[in-house]
């Protein structure tokens, strides 16, 4: 095929690409980038964070505690508290914190 | 001992090794079809007490309920829209890749993301994209006088169109595909023959291409009305305001009062109209 190539038609042709990447990689890009910010950034315009961070990877794969988990840690400060009370009692206390657990439980 | 012919002995024979498969097609799909119709017969009971047979109540008032008919309108609709969209999307799509050009790799590969993505990441996305105020469509949007506070998702005047916007994003690939490796096969003695008889660009693209196309778009505009006909997932993880059948049925089997023999009146009303339409297509588009 003998083609004549003018200025405009290849610059239509590579509008016309750069316009279709943009709409077919913009939402997944956005999704990326939100991967790398932290939760207050969620809503920042742009593509590229400003604060970038790995933290949210991190939770993910279990290196990090959220922001949630390090707020419902019952269990560890009801551990600590155990742990002050006279060393006889703590074996009993525990028992009875757990037959409390099962009972609560078991209403699900 | 009856005596059979070889002919009849190989046919037993084959319907012995068939009939597991047979089996269990016909545990997983006829029997879940039939319990749907057997249902729509019924008041349906949610707590211990038997079913109740009610004849043909259920269809009554499907057929006569306003909100049944305006949601067939909305799906028929989306199904349109949808699939034509895609195919006209996907078309001028395979027309461009059909051309050599520098980094064509790369962009073939990008424009599978849409399809290969899980969908309720994506739907955050585009959740996002048209999130009143900060979204970076409405931002645009107002560039041009628009207001930015606008909610498009959530708006059951709009959410429509969002949920079409985005079902034709997400699936021209598959049509992208489906044609661009169609279009690969053409011989191109067709188009240098019709270059030496003073063919225009146009008429190349009408009289060669499409003919060799029709059968490979009509296919794709069978299955993906099909999908989209029935579609769920996409539509009410976008917008739970879109209102098309499928949500139709879920909200009536699912939410408040659940009226589970209605909804299966509806799906069984659903399957005849599509077994119907079917037939039709592929007799008369498909030409079987």
């Amino acid at each position: 095929m003998v083609k004549k190539k003018s200025f405009l038609r290849t610059l239509g042709f590579w509008t016309l690409i750069a316009a279709l990447v943009i709409f077919v990689t913009y939402p997944f890009a956005w999704m990326v980038s939100v991967s790398f910010r932290y939760d207050t950034d969620a809503f920042e315009p742009g593509i590229i964070p400003k604060r970038p961070t790995l933290d949210t990877y991190a939770i993910l794969l279990g290196f990090k505690k959220s922001v949630r988990e390090e707020l419902s840690n019952e269990q560890q400060q009801l551990l600590e508290i155990i742990k002050t009370l006279p060393e006889e009692q703590q074996a009993a206390v525990l028992a009875q914190i757990k037959a409390q657990r099962k009972k609560n439980l078991s209403h699900f | 001992m009856a005596v059979m012919s070889l002919r009849e002995k190989d046919a037993r024979f084959g319907w012995k090794l068939v009939l597991p498969t047979v089996i269990i097609i016909a545990l997983l799909i006829l029997y879940p079809v039939f319990y749907n119709i057997y249902l729509s017969f019924f008041e349906v009971s949610i707590s211990d007490a038997p079913n109740k047979f009610v004849g043909l109540q259920n269809y009554k008032e499907i057929l006569t309920d306003s909100s049944f008919w305006k949601s067939f309108g909305i799906t028929l609709l989306f199904t349109f829209t949808t699939v034509i969209g895609s195919i006209l999307l996907g078309l001028g799509v395979a027309l461009l890749m059909n051309r050599e050009f520098p980094g064509r790799g790369i962009v073939r590969a990008l424009l599978l993301l849409p399809y290969v993505t899980p969908l309720i990441a994506i739907v955050f996305a585009w959740k996002y994209i048209f999130l009143p105020i900060d979204g970076p469509l409405m931002k645009f949007l107002a560039y041009f006088g628009m207001d930015p506070g606008n909610d498009f998702v959530n708006n059951p005047n709009n959410a429509f169109w969002v949920v079409s916007i985005f079902n034709i994003w997400r699936n021209f690939p598959f049509v992208y595909l489906m044609l661009l490796s169609r279009l690969q096969s053409i011989n191109s003695d067709y188009y240098e023959a019709a270059e030496i008889d003073g063919a225009s660009n146009w008429q190349k693209f009408v009289h060669i291409t499409l003919p060799e196309l029709y059968f490979v778009i009509a296919s794709v505009a069978l299955l993906r009305g099909i999908w989209n006909f029935y579609k769920f997932d996409e539509v009410y993880l976008m917008s739970k305001f879109a209102n098309t059948l499928p949500i139709y049925i879920y909200e009536k089997a699912f939410t408040g009062v659940p009226e589970q023999g209605v909804a299966a009146a509806i799906a069984t009303i659903l399957f005849v109209i599509m077994i119907s339409l079917i037939g039709i297509y592929v007799k008369k588009v498909l030409k079987w």
